[in-house]
């Protein structure tokens, strides 16, 4: 008995193949664009051909939700966090159990600190104001509700832990929200912050500054579980040990003063502003981070150097929200190199610190002038005296509206070409008091009547009417002062010191306030748009 | 009050059994990877916000499913739509999902079966060769897109997705092929 014939077997070859590459052609075509779909980045038209293809063939549907599985696998698996995961939807689980304690200060902070504590009585006022209220109020509550999600979004918390327990705290300091006051004493479990910062002092004498959006809970008095925000800590004396949990790691102080800064994405910024802490991280084990180091951390990445932190000290009149400057980094690329520059906005006033590598040298006035006036409220970028070694040194920030730049040169040498190229010297002079007698950048100075080193500093400048880039080259010796006596052999300048002042376009011609036969230069050299 | 707390812990108990399967199953809807675990966790805080209609010894894994299809169903709905790779696509998957459930012949996955799974990837991911755990590595690990890895690579946006294409394709075969001799 003969075998009976396949229909297929029955169409001529050359059709046959046709046919097949055909269906090759749709089949490579559909896998292509189910790929890039699958792969977050399609081009115009995939769509068409893959949902043309879906609903047409069922062996086109395996083969995407086969992709889609081995992809989430894949990606499941990358996180090798799950606890995260789980901790996170405890926290969720927590707020919704205990909505009464951790919803508290969202309340106040949105409806005001008398919320459901009036009672009946209410003034309610005209239709219109009342409902620029509610306006107000919701577009507050949707800001609290999306920093909830978004900080439990970014991972919640890495270590798993109990259900924390209500923490005693005192507020030192309010700004900006009408959730806390002054000298309240609160049992606080969790804390959201939608506006504003607050600073809580704990039993233990550890002082906490959060900067909000900021959402974090106690696991107790000696352990914050930080999901999203930034909160400095200042330990005291008696507050060593205090430990910060992130979604990324623990920060365990070791009697010290630092920050860390949760962002939504899920990276984690630690700065340590004194003394010495330890992160402790999946990812990276255990490294000690010490006075003026800083990294960024995540789930995935080994730690990385953080190349400028924020610094805001009580006191000042931060005129400004947000600083002008961003994105300070440089060219030194040391083994292991974790130093971070201080940025301080609105922060240069008579008395600053002027470097990060140095406790005691402050920017203060020229002993025969007053502090000048241009340069108060300026933001400061704090720099590193050891860079002036590196003779390649470069150093970039940019500015994100029109500016004026000030740069403080050692006054002792000549400037350097870039400084001469693009800046102007005002002609106004400050110093940088406070340098130990066995300094060697002070080798030379005479001590003043009351002991003190100080070195003068001229101030240059050049104004920027656009955001821009600016680049910086290294404190060296002029050919000049190489050249004239063996005076300079192995002398270098000391570092210089930089601000930046805003400035309003229309009115501010960039000539006008400078002294008399000063020029300005618009120079393309060391400057990127 | 004591109620509450074993219920607490039954919940989380489930939580982590269930968490890498519901992530699975929402990215299978369409779902963007940056956005599954934000809407696998808004699908266990509405089951724990209603847990009290769920009813035991049913499935909860089908029941946190559901949960899910209907939060991908109105993220479908919205303006916008940022958590979900492309829509057409991504509703063609909801209402194939929708007609799943309904189907009492096709079974969810239970936890044990997909923690087979995920052992078997593990498995098929020791034996790729360097090339193409490197690529697994950037892609996964360090979440890198494909232009990024083109230009490291030395080639274009297109030919790594395709790469990743046969990739994920191997590694399902070699799931597959795991699995059966588990089963025999």
């Amino acid at each position: 008995m003969t075998k009976p014939k396949s229909k297929r077997e029955f169409v001529p070859d050359p059709l046959n193949q046709e046919i097949d590459a055909f269906r090759d052609k749709e089949a490579i075509s559909f896998n292509q664009a189910m790929g890039r779909i699958v792969d977050g980045e399609p081009l115009p038209g995939d769509e068409l051909v893959v949902i043309q293809h879906l609903r047409s063939q069922p062996q086109f549907v395996q083969q995407i939700e086969r992709h889609l599985a081995i992809d989430a696998m894949l990606f499941d698996e990358a996180r090798c966090d799950s606890r995260a995961f789980v901790e996170s939807v405890r926290v969720a689980i927590e707020a919704e159990e205990t909505k009464s304690v951790f919803v508290r200060s969202v309340q106040e902070a949105i409806f005001g600190s008398t919320f459901g504590r009036s009672g009946l009585k209410c003034d309610v006022g005209d239709s219109s104001t009342l409902s620029k209220k509610w306006l107000g109020h919701s577009i507050s509550l949707v800001l609290a509700c999306s920093l909830l999600v978004a900080s439990l979004v970014a991972g919640g918390v890495w270590n798993a832990a109990a259900i924390g327990e209500p923490v005693l705290v005192e507020v030192d300091r309010v700004d900006g929200t009408n959730a806390f006051s002054v000298g309240d004493k609160i049992d606080l479990r969790a804390l959201v912050l939608p506006e504003g910062a607050v600073d809580l002092r704990l039993p233990s004498g550890v002082l906490l500054e959060c900067q909000s959006p900021l959402m974090a809970r106690f696991e107790h008095p000696m352990r914050l579980h930080l999901s999203q925000g930034r909160v400095d800590v200042d330990v005291g004396e008696e507050g060593s040990g205090f430990t910060v949990v992130t979604p990324v790691g623990e920060v365990v102080d070791l009697g010290t003063r630092f920050a860390v800064n949760a962002s939504a994405d899920g990276e984690v910024r630690v700065a340590v502003l004194s003394g010495q802490v330890e992160l402790r991280s999946q990812k990276a084990g255990t490294v000690s981070l010490f006075d003026g180091e800083a990294v960024r951390l995540s789930g995935t990445q080994s730690p990385r150097r953080l190349h400028s932190v924020e610094i805001r000290n009580h006191g000042i009149d931060h005129a400004r929200k947000d600083s002008v400057i961003h994105s300070v980094s440089d060219n030194v690329e040391l083994p292991k190199t974790r130093r971070f520059y201080g940025l301080v906005p609105c922060g240069m006033r008579d008395g600053v610190r002027a470097f990060r590598d140095r406790k005691t040298p402050r920017w203060e006035a020229d002993p025969s002038d007053d502090f000048p006036e241009g340069l108060l409220g300026a933001d400061l970028i704090q720099t590193f005296q050891t860079h002036r070694f590196q003779r390649e040194f470069q150093l970039e920030f940019s500015i994100s509206q029109p500016s004026r730049v000030y740069i403080f040169y050692d006054a002792r040498y000549s400037p350097p070409d870039w400084l001469t190229q693009d800046f102007v010297n005002t002609g106004m002079r400050i110093q940088a008091v406070g340098w130990p007698s066995t300094s060697i950048v002070a080798k030379g100075i005479v001590p003043d009547a009351w002991g003190k080193l100080a070195i003068p500093h001229d101030v240059w400048c050049r104004d920027l009417v656009h955001p821009a880039s600016v680049v910086l080259g290294p404190p060296v010796l002029s050919k000049q002062d190489l050249n004239a006596t063996s005076e300079y052999e192995g002398v270098k300048p000391s570092m210089y010191g930089i601000a930046v002042q805003p400035i309003a376009p229309p009115s501010t011609n960039i000539g006008k306030s400078l002294p008399e036969g000063s020029r300005v230069k618009v120079m393309p050299v060391g400057i990127r748009k | 009050m004591a109620k509450k707390k074993t219920n607490t812990k039954w919940f989380m108990e489930q939580v982590e059994n269930e968490q890498s399967g519901l992530k699975g199953f929402i990215r299978m809807l369409g779902v963007r990877p940056e956005s599954v675990d934000d809407i696998a966790q808004e699908t266990f805080v509405i089951a724990y916000r209603k847990l009290t209609m769920f009813e035991r010894g049913t499935n909860f894994g089908a029941w946190l499913r559901t949960i899910a299809r209907n939060l991908v169903r109105n993220e479908l709905r919205r303006q916008g739509r940022r958590r979900v790779l492309a829509n057409d696509v991504a509703e063609f998957l909801l209402s194939r999902a929708d007609e799943k459930s309904t189907h009492p012949s096709i079974e969810v996955e239970k936890a044990e079966q997909h923690e087979q799974r995920v052992s078997a990837l593990r498995e098929c991911l020791q034996k790729l060769p360097e090339r193409s755990r490197k690529l697994v590595q950037q892609r996964y690990f360090e979440q890198l897109s494909l232009g990024v890895i083109a230009a490291d690579e030395e080639t274009n946006a297109n030919n790594v997705s395709q790469i990743l294409f046969r990739l994920r394709s191997a590694l399902s075969d070699c799931i597959q092929k795991q699995l059966g001799n588990i089963g025999t």
